[in-house]
């Protein structure tokens, strides 16, 4: 280590400066340093000349992660010397340009250079993987509807060329963890009518929740002359017994009957689809039929439809979908879907089961 | 458990169920590269949390990144290795975060400058004579400064000679010096 006359080498100021040497060739080091003012000095130089390099170069390696940085897979291949020249050469290109990648590389492959160790200390393995399972769903999810863009026909593609990206977004928001919620409203006043509310097609779903000592229950829409009177609270009506206009809107109307009285009468306010967005969402269905799990198809059906602003037959495919596979994120998206039709007492019930989802194992 | 050993223990079938979201395949993967991932946060100084937040993110990570995945330029302790440190160094840039042994990232948070402007000509005029470098010899340059590497750390990078990276620093250090010579 040490030249012949005792003095340090130049090799002992490059090792010291970076204190790369065993601690007993450092102490050496410190020791002679202690009494050679000669070698002191040479290595406050080093030392004052080293700064200077280092703030020469500090400027041309950008920290800050740019586009078209190396990938894992390039980064890995360098490090273990499964590369070809030409790709060396590239990377190594990146790399004078690069403090971001030079970093990730000098701290990986000093992690390697230990024996690698495992850390067997607990980790929760369930939790990782409720996590990744989620995220492979929205892989999935993501993959279908590129599919689905790729492969279907030209009404599929109009269909759904302006809203995929936002489709793509709520997926995202869908599958993002901790799930978004909503400020609850307060007070405790339950809704009475469940459907129809905003836009809707055939067949209409009528549906209600029962009313104390009600005996019957009379369903009429305004401007027509249909009506219907039932002791059911949910009735579905095709096209051949209510004829209603596509593309308009109407108000309808529900009267609680108790004996011969009307005890209690409630509205709500629906349209219905046009022609030109049924026959797209026909087409849509009959595309994404095949998708597998079924809870899969009916949250992906949902996220089109709600995104094609038809938001109670979207509330109704997540809820099919929950009852399959229960999760944070879908009861957000039925929260969403009923705070855009102003049902808020609906909404606050599906923010709730938010947090009852969250960290229970159900995400 | 067994099953899943004999099912998964050939690597390349392992990677491949992974690559098509096989579920089963997650959890072998999870169950015995996860320690390796927590052992290569220990070198920055996190609360478990943050650490198993890293783990996590890390594994969310790889699910994006396992479609590029080659076994033949790779191993995946390697590759975990790498997301890993980069998982970790992104949230350093973030949040800070110290690093436990030689403060390797304090580059990350470094400012500059000097103090006066013959000092900045001087770093300018260096920074010059550097860019001109060969790349090789640069990135020598590079990882001994700024990454504050060994030689052997520096050949083994590099897939280089040992000697041909301490003869490289020496003589370009002398080639710098001789550049400045009235200014040092």
């Amino acid at each position: 280590m040490r030249t012949n006359n005792n003095h340090l080498s130049e090799n002992d100021f490059f090792q010291y400066h970076n204190m790369n040497l065993d601690s007993e060739s450092m102490l050496r080091i410190s020791n002679h340093m202690e009494s050679c003012e000669d070698c002191k000095k040479k290595l406050k130089n080093f030392q004052l000349f080293s700064k200077k390099i280092y703030e020469a170069i500090k400027n041309d390696l950008s920290i800050e992660k740019p586009s078209g940085c190396l990938n894992d897979m390039d980064i890995s291949a360098y490090l273990e010397n499964r590369i070809s020249s030409d790709d060396r050469n590239i990377i190594e290109k990146h790399l004078c340009e690069c403090g971001y990648c030079l970093i990730v590389i000098v701290e990986t492959k000093k992690f390697l250079e230990k024996e690698v160790k495992e850390d067997k200390s607990q980790i929760s393995h369930e939790k990782i993987m409720r996590i990744v399972k989620q995220e492979l769903r929205h892989k999935a999810l993501t993959g279908h509807l590129t599919l689905l863009i790729k492969n279907g026909s030209p009404v599929i593609q109009n269909a759904l060329e302006g809203i995929i990206h936002d489709i793509k977004d709520t997926l995202k928001d869908t599958f993002i963890l901790p799930s978004p919620r909503f400020t609850p409203v307060f007070g405790k006043h339950k809704a009475n009518i469940l459907s129809p509310f905003g836009k809707i097609r055939y067949p209409i779903t009528f549906e209600w929740l029962p009313y104390k000592g009600a005996d019957q229950y009379v369903i009429s829409i305004e401007a027509t002359e249909w009506s219907f009177t039932t002791p059911d609270t949910h009735i579905e009506v095709l096209r051949k017994k209510l004829s209603l206009d596509f593309g308009k809107e109407y108000m309808w109307e529900l009267k609680i009957i108790k004996g011969e009285k009307v005890i209690d009468e409630i509205t709500g306010f629906f349209s219905l689809a046009d022609l030109k967005e049924i026959g797209e969402i026909k087409e849509i269905e009959n595309h994404i039929n095949d998708i597998e799990p079924e809870e899969d198809k009916l949250l992906l059906f949902g996220e089109i439809l709600e995104k094609k602003e038809l938001f109670i037959e979207a509330i109704y495919k997540y809820k099919q979908s929950y009852a399959i596979q229960p999760f944070s994120g879908l009861t957000y998206r039925i929260a969403f879907c009923y705070d855009k039709l102003e049902l808020e007492e609906l909404r606050d019930e599906w923010n709730k089961k938010i947090e009852d989802n969250q960290g229970t194992g159900n995400e | 458990m067994e099953l899943a050993h004999m099912l998964f223990k050939d690597e390349t079938k392992l990677i491949k169920m992974i690559q098509q979201g096989d579920a089963e395949a997650w959890r072998y993967l999870i169950g015995h590269y996860s320690g390796v991932v927590k052992a290569a946060t220990f070198r920055y100084d996190l609360s478990s949390e943050d650490r198993e937040d890293i783990v996590q993110d890390v594994f969310l990570r790889l699910i994006k990144s396992i479609a590029n995945y080659n076994r033949n330029k790779s191993s995946l302790t390697t590759f975990l290795a790498t997301i890993t440190k980069r998982v970790c160094i992104d949230r350093f840039r973030k949040r800070h975060i110290k690093v436990k042994e030689v403060p390797i990232l304090g580059e990350l948070s470094a400012s500059s400058s000097c103090e006066d402007n013959g000092k900045n000509q001087m770093i300018e005029r260096l920074r010059a004579a550097i860019k001109k470098l060969p790349r090789k010899q640069r990135l020598v340059i590079y990882l001994f400064y700024f990454n504050k590497c060994s030689y052997e750390r520096i050949a083994e990078v590099m897939n280089t000679d040992f000697d041909w990276v301490k003869n490289t620093l020496h003589r370009t250090k002398k080639n710098l010096e001789l550049l400045f010579k009235n200014n040092f």
